[in-house]
């Protein structure tokens, strides 16, 4: 091992696993009823004040359901380097789940009950994480560096016999998102926006929006998917992928003498967000308040009087559609709304002085500290709503901004006494 | 040490002799906590699931969604695609309703996915009680038929809103429909079901009774009704007639003395009805309430939400009447504006015109008393420039049956889906197209000599000190103008003309008039004209295009189809035109 002296550990590691998995709630063997005044109650007795409750199907059963089995697959490294100064972890992965245990989409005439899950999908994940650390003295000064770095790719393979795409839930405008084969799991769905129509020539020679006249100067053009020369509902595609390319995390940690700084931010790259908000502050969807981008951003005629035929562009660069209070076109689920939701957010910084004995004699005291925390200082981001961390805690729903609650910036100043 | 051993050893071969000895059943547990089939398996579980079919004719009640996607009042896909109906509110609120007022009837239309949604929930519920019967030993043999009687109304009542929407809806029988096996309902759609749909009517007018001690349960009159409606949907009048005289003559039910009664909550189930739609409200439940239709009520207090529903300009104006008090057939009333449409007096009466005394229990309008809520003004509109300034009214409830849930709109204002007005207008439809014009005129004089009670004219208010505040003087609200067809019909095609004009003077805004104008056939003609005249004032509809024969019917959903696949073929198959 001579001129590997630099190694101080060394570990490769491979692990193989199989798992099983049936957490999809009790009793999803049996078709279970319920009573209750939304579902199944009505006056049949002509009471102008109660109802009376009925029964009605509230789950659909599945007698034949199993566990579904995910496959997992690692190769790692650990490596401790340099006299213990640098410590390298680093993993690669993948992960397939078969027998996917889904909730399918049920046809309609079966009824409203709760879907049960089936044992149908296939989900497979792969990625790498990667972690370092570094540890180095120079002279009184500490200098200690952490970070981690992580990726994966997910893609459904299969879902049910016949892969009927499961959209999320519905807003003011339909589904955004599409859990379909071949895509990421959730993946934003709409209309590709192509630019805007400069002029009425330009607006004619575009496949026309059904037979709604919508295609006008100012107005967005929208892609026709299927070149079948028409713009319907076919021609909404994937535009975007909630999941991030990376995410990654560092930690700073400086100590000299008595004063210890600690920094720690995270960040995601790479993912894309539908910005609902938006819906509401671009277009004129209820009377209130609306974005600058409105104003500034919005296409305008250079010859407003004219006849909307000869309109040109005042703003040829605009990247809003015209302002139009009676467009809900422009307003459906497009790529208009989708933002790039990539950010780095300075989570902590702490600066603590440690008493030494001279202060901790003096004040009679065995120990103590003053420090200086600072919470969510700093947020790096081009994404243009409250916050780009957003969690929808819904597998099927991800990367749709209703508008989550920013982050809050704390300030802390705090002393620390130990008196005995 | 070896004693526990063996212990542990003798422990665990007992264990295993226990298991394996046990039957298959040991493993099939019905769940103890929960309402499983078994349970239900008797007349309490079947009448429960009776209750829950019932439900469905609600409207509302399904999991997902908006409750007012797919109203039973049908404000959405049979008022405001008409000529009777604005959106109304603002134009960015519910974009759905606005591509559905607009004529651009998407595939993916959420509205209109939850409306095919709630058709086949109802048939689905109707065919669970169905084969459910024959499990529950303690249910009498009469009891049985008349349940199965019941569920068949309910389905068929299903079926029919669906041929209404869609262009080739599917059937769903019982011998489809297994509650266990999610893929027994996957059957095509082939075309029309009017066949299926008289077959349910025709077997429930049999099975049940001609009065119901439970006042919600449907009866074999209303079963008749429904049959006879089938029929005029198809222009079947040799068929429809008997069935219609026979509910008119033989029936028992009147008119009431009041037009305005077939819309309060304090005469519900009254001897007009012959099916309402059921609501119930309590302080502590609005969930059986008429929540399909809660948004529609006018945007100030009491009710402070949500300004849906509004009443066009061309709906104001088709309520005049001539100096005798008849409709203006002659469609005069198309240039003639009797309020004004727009500018400073918005919505106010142009002069003293004469109109028919039904306008002001149809359209809300300034200055008339609003349900004794108050007097109407244009701060009932959330946007006055946007659809104008008149509301809907019908459903809305009078002040002693608003405020009594949370939301206050919700009320218990029954909705008369089926009523004697309606029979007797379609009776005097058959007569017209069977040539008997003068029993047609007999039974439009009935509904004429009903509307003109003068006991039912609105009187003229005064505004009081507060908003709220008004009084009562002896003077009529307008000038109420209505007499009877005195001059003997001779023409059918002003007979027919006749007819129709009174089927909108009677039932507008109740949620039939595009499907009328579908069953009529001129619906391009009727819808594109009125949408080049009141796009004047209400510029957003501005180029909206009724294209026939596409926006006769509602594509069926893409989520609907999605979901139909049996053997690697989606089983629905979409209207051509879409």
């Amino acid at each position: 091992m001579s001129g590997l002296g630099f190694i101080d550990d060394l570990k490769l590691r491979y692990g193989w696993g199989q798992t099983g998995n049936q957490e999809i709630g009790d009793y999803n063997a049996y078709t279970q009823f319920r009573s209750s005044a939304y579902n199944s109650g009505y006056p049949i007795d002509g009471s102008p004040s109660s109802p009376t409750l009925g029964y009605d199907a509230s789950q659909f059963g599945n007698p034949n359901a199993k566990w579904e089995a995910t496959t997992s697959n690692n190769i790692g490294l650990d490596a401790l380097l340099f006299d213990q100064k640098l410590f390298i972890e680093f993993d690669l992965w993948d992960r397939t789940t078969t027998d996917l245990l889904l909730t399918v989409p049920v046809i309609y005439s079966a009824g409203d009950a709760g879907a049960p899950a089936f044992n149908i999908g296939e989900m497979y994940n792969s990625g790498f994480d990667f972690a370092f650390d570094v540890n180095e003295d120079f002279g009184d000064l500490n200098v200690s560096i952490g970070g981690n770095v992580s990726a994966y790719v997910n893609e459904i393979r299969k879902l049910d016999e016949f892969d009927t795409p499961i959209f999320g839930s519905n807003r003011r405008v339909p589904a955004l998102n599409i859990t379909q084969v071949g895509s990421p799991i959730s993946s934003l769905y709409g209309f590709q926006v192509e630019g805007i129509f400069q002029s009425q020539a330009e607006a004619d020679a575009w496949a026309p929006y059904g037979t709604t006249g919508y295609n006008a100067p100012g107005k967005f053009k929208y892609a026709d998917i299927n070149n079948d020369g028409e713009i319907n509902d076919d021609d909404r595609t994937i535009i975007g992928n909630p999941h991030p390319d990376f995410v990654f995390g560092v930690n700073l940690n400086l100590t000299y003498k008595n004063l210890n700084l600690n920094v720690f931010g995270n960040g995601v790259v790479g993912n894309d967000i539908y910005n609902y908000v938006r819906y509401f502050a671009d277009f004129n969807t209820f009377q209130g308040n609306r974005s600058v981008r409105a104003l500034t951003e919005a296409w305008q005629p250079a010859n407003p009087s004219a006849p909307r035929a000869q309109w040109t562009a005042a703003n040829p660069d605009a990247t809003s559609p015209i302002m139009d209070a009676n467009d809900q076109i422009s307003s459906r689920t497009s790529s208009y709304l989708i933002e790039d939701g990539s950010y780095f957010r300075l989570r902590n910084v702490q600066l603590t002085y440690t008493f030494g004995d001279t202060i901790n004699d003096a004040l009679g005291i065995s120990g103590g500290n003053i420090y200086f925390q600072g919470q969510n200082l700093l947020t790096i981001t081009d994404y243009s709503g409250l916050n780009p961390e957003i969690q929808t805690g819904n597998d099927i729903q991800l990367g749709y901004d209703g508008g989550f609650m920013p982050v809050s910036r704390t300030l802390l100043v705090g002393l620390n006494v130990n008196l005995f | 040490m070896k004693n526990l051993k063996t212990t542990m050893l003798f422990t665990l071969l007992a264990a295993f002799t226990l298991i394996t000895a046990c039957e298959d059943e040991f493993l099939i547990k019905e769940p103890q906590a929960a309402l499983s089939g078994p349970a239900l398996a008797n007349a309490d579980g079947v009448e429960g699931k009776l209750v829950s079919a019932y439900r469905t004719l609600a409207g509302y009640g399904m999991s997902g969604g908006g409750t007012w996607y797919y109203s039973t009042w049908s404000w959405i896909f049979g008022a405001i695609s008409s000529d009777n109906a604005l959106k109304g509110t603002d134009a960015g609120d519910q974009p759905e309703h606005s591509f559905i007022e607009s004529y651009d009837f998407n595939t993916f239309n959420v509205h209109n996915r939850d409306k095919w949604r709630s058709g086949y929930w109802g048939i689905g519920r109707a065919n669970d009680v169905i084969n459910s019967v024959a499990e529950a030993e303690d249910i009498s043999a009469s009891r049985g038929a008349e349940i199965i009687g019941e569920a068949k109304f309910i389905r068929g009542w299903q079926h029919f809103e669906m041929q209404k929407m869609y262009r080739t809806p599917k059937y769903v029988g019982d011998a489809d429909f297994d509650i266990s096996d999610l893929e027994s309902t996957k059957v095509p759609n082939t075309g029309k079901i009017w066949a299926q749909i008289e077959q349910d009517f025709t077997e429930a007018a049999s099975a049940l009774p001609a009065t119901q001690g439970q006042v919600g349960r449907a009866t074999s009159w209303a079963a008749k009704a429904y049959l006879a409606k089938a029929k005029v949907y198809q222009g079947d009048w040799a068929g429809a007639e008997p069935i219609l005289m026979d509910i008119i003559n033989n029936g028992p039910f009147e008119l009431m003395d009041k037009f305005e009664d077939n819309f309060l909550v304090a005469t519900r189930n009254n001897k007009e009805s012959i099916f309402e739609i059921q609501y119930a409200v309590s302080s502590a439940n609005d969930e059986s309430g008429n929540k399909e239709i809660g948004l529609a009520h006018p945007y100030i207090a009491p009710w402070g939400c949500c300004g849906f529903l509004q009443a066009p300009q061309d709906l104001v104006d088709f309520f005049q009447t001539d100096a005798n008090g008849l409709p203006l057939l002659d469609e005069s009333w198309k240039t003639n504006h009797i309020t004004n449409p727009t500018g400073a007096n918005i919505g106010e009466p142009i002069g003293n015109p004469s109109v028919d005394p039904r306008l002001d229990h149809t359209v809300g309008r300034p200055g008339i008393l609003y349900k004794r809520h108050h007097i109407m003004q244009v701060d009932y509109i959330r946007d006055l420039t946007y659809a104008g300034p008149y509301f809907s009214k019908k459903h809305v409830s009078e002040p002693e049956g608003f405020g009594i849930s949370g939301w206050g709109n919700i009320s218990a204002n029954n909705f008369r889906i089926m009523r004697l007005g309606h029979v007797i207008l379609w009776a005097a439809e058959a007569k017209v197209e069977l040539g008997k014009l003068e029993e047609a005129r007999a039974l439009v004089n009935r509904l004429r000599a009903r509307a003109a009670n003068t006991d039912n004219f609105h009187k003229e208010a005064i505004q009081g000190a507060t908003r709220p505040e008004y009084t009562l003087t002896d003077n009529y609200a307008a000038n109420y103008n209505i007499g009877e067809y005195t001059a003997a019909w001779s023409d059918q095609s002003v007979a027919r003309r006749a007819v129709r004009y009174e089927t909108r003077l009677e039932t507008a805004m109740e949620g039939n008039r595009f499907f009328d104008l579908q069953r009529w056939g001129v619906q391009s003609q009727v819808l594109n004209d009125y949408v080049q005249r009141e796009s004047r004032y209400r510029v957003y509809l501005q180029g909206k295009q009724f294209t026939a024969p596409k926006n006769q019917f509602y594509p069926i959903p893409t989520y609907a189809i999605d979901r139909s696949f049996k053997d690697g073929e989606p089983t629905l198959t979409q209207d051509p035109n879409y």
